[in-house]
């Protein structure tokens, strides 16, 4: 109720209101970014993309309650062109903060899971990220990343397989 | 769900996202505030503001509209107290009885630019409500001579109730026939020929004796009938051009 008086005022030009609405949003959309991408910096200009391009599209958005939703649904275009651009412009993939977590011994057990992760491919990544980081359902991702239902099942099965099975190679090599 | 319980040996927790800082996210704010709509004024979009312009735009009414009208009721006046060319009040003012909105219609486009594009720019108004504005304080003009013509009946051997149905069945029929010409554009000639051809079209109809009688001897009940049904189109066409059915990014 409360969000959605915010985004009536947003769209009446309030500053106030769309800081607030920010703030509430900012870091969920961050962890997204950054879950599919491990990289702090390449997250911070991408969700501040999604706001961006939220609050310039907001006069035609139905306050239907979603915004959520909605934010998601931008964030996984970003995300989409990102992946593009970055496969037209090709650099160093896995991110520096990796990296840096797998070179301090305590550190390194928690960065198996983000380097198993980044090694996913980035559909399945992305599927993983919304339904196990931010809770949504499968038709809920589904209109997110605009594929079908039973896309992302086969996203999530096979990414989740791969995890699994990424995770078990690394403890053996540990052992 | 099946999905969730083969995976609980994954340790998902164990993907920690870096914080972001309130001041990052300040920051971030300051460059997405630019991308901000202009800042309207609280209720000038929608229905809640527009009782606000109604008034206004009321205000806005060139002293030679309200000399019309007044001019249209004393005539109306005139023709219940005193035989008109021995015509009866219930053939002649449904003739009159549009002249109010239309004239209203042709003020609304005719001052577009002097007026509505000023009130505009000025007070961040879409163009959809003031257009709406326009139309309703003609209505309201029309309804408020109609009504009093019916209350001059009072006294007379005229029936109020029909006289007002066959009134308001008029204005409702050229109404919508106005606002379909103008379909959103400004089309002030449009309105202008309808206007011209309601006078004369309704002054040869009065002409044919068969179409007089029907007006006259017409009984109350079937005259409230033909209202009801002549209203629907009319405010179906008005409720077309209210904001709400518009997309909201137009008139900014």
């Amino acid at each position: 109720m409360e969000e959605k008086r915010l985004v009536e005022k947003v769209k009446r030009g309030d500053r106030k209101a769309m800081d607030a609405l920010v703030k509430l949003h900012y870091r969920t959309i961050f962890a997204y970014f950054y879950r599919n991408t491990g990289d702090y910096h390449r997250s911070c200009d991408l969700t501040q993309e999604v706001f961006i391009k939220a609050v310039s599209a907001i006069p035609a958005y139905k306050n239907n309650g979603k915004l959520k939703a909605w934010l998601f649904s931008i964030a996984s275009n970003s995300l989409r062109n990102d992946w593009r651009y970055r496969k037209n412009h090709p650099q160093e993939e896995l991110a520096e903060d990796l990296l840096k977590d797998s070179a301090a011994p305590d550190a390194a057990q928690k960065a198996e899971l983000k380097e198993a992760m980044g090694r996913l491919p980035p559909e399945q990544r992305e599927a993983v990220v919304l339904k196990y980081y931010h809770g949504l359902k499968i038709a809920e991702i589904a209109k997110a990343t605009g594929a079908k239902d039973a896309t992302v099942k086969s996203r999530l099965k096979y990414g989740l397989e791969k995890l699994r099975k990424l995770l078990g190679d690394e403890n053996r090599e540990g052992e | 769900m099946r999905i969730v319980k083969e995976n609980k040996a994954i340790p998902f927790q164990e993907f920690e996202v870096p914080s972001v800082s309130d001041q990052k996210i300040e920051a971030a704010c300051d460059r997405i505030a630019e991308y901000l709509p202009a800042r309207r004024r609280a209720g000038s979009r929608g229905t809640d503001g527009l009782f606000r312009i109604v008034l206004l735009e009321a205000r806005c009414r060139t002293p030679l509209y309200w000399m019309l009208c007044a001019l249209l009721l004393a005539f109306g006046v005139y023709a219940l107290r005193f035989s008109l060319w021995n015509l009866s009040p219930y053939a002649v003012l449904p003739l009159l009885a549009p002249l109010p909105f239309l004239s209203n219609l042709i003020d609304a486009f005719w001052g577009r630019e002097r007026q509505v594009a000023e009130i505009e720019k000025t007070c961040k108004f879409s163009i959809r409500q003031l257009y709406l504005a326009k139309l309703l304080v003609g209505l309201a003009c029309d309804l408020a001579v109609t009504a009093a013509l019916s209350l001059f009946c009072v006294g007379t051997s005229y029936e109020g109730w029909k006289l007002a149905f066959s009134s308001l069945t008029a204005l409702f029929w050229v109404g919508t026939a106005a606002l379909f010409l103008t379909g959103g554009r400004s089309c002030p000639l449009s309105v202008s020929a309808l206007l011209a051809v309601w006078v004369i079209a309704g002054t040869l109809a009065l002409q044919v004796p068969e179409f007089y009688r029907f007006a006259v001897d017409l009984n109350t009940a079937a005259a409230a009938g033909i209202t009801t049904v002549s209203a629907v189109p009319f405010f179906l066409k008005l409720c077309a051009r209210s904001p709400k059915n518009q997309p909201e990014q137009e008139g900014t």
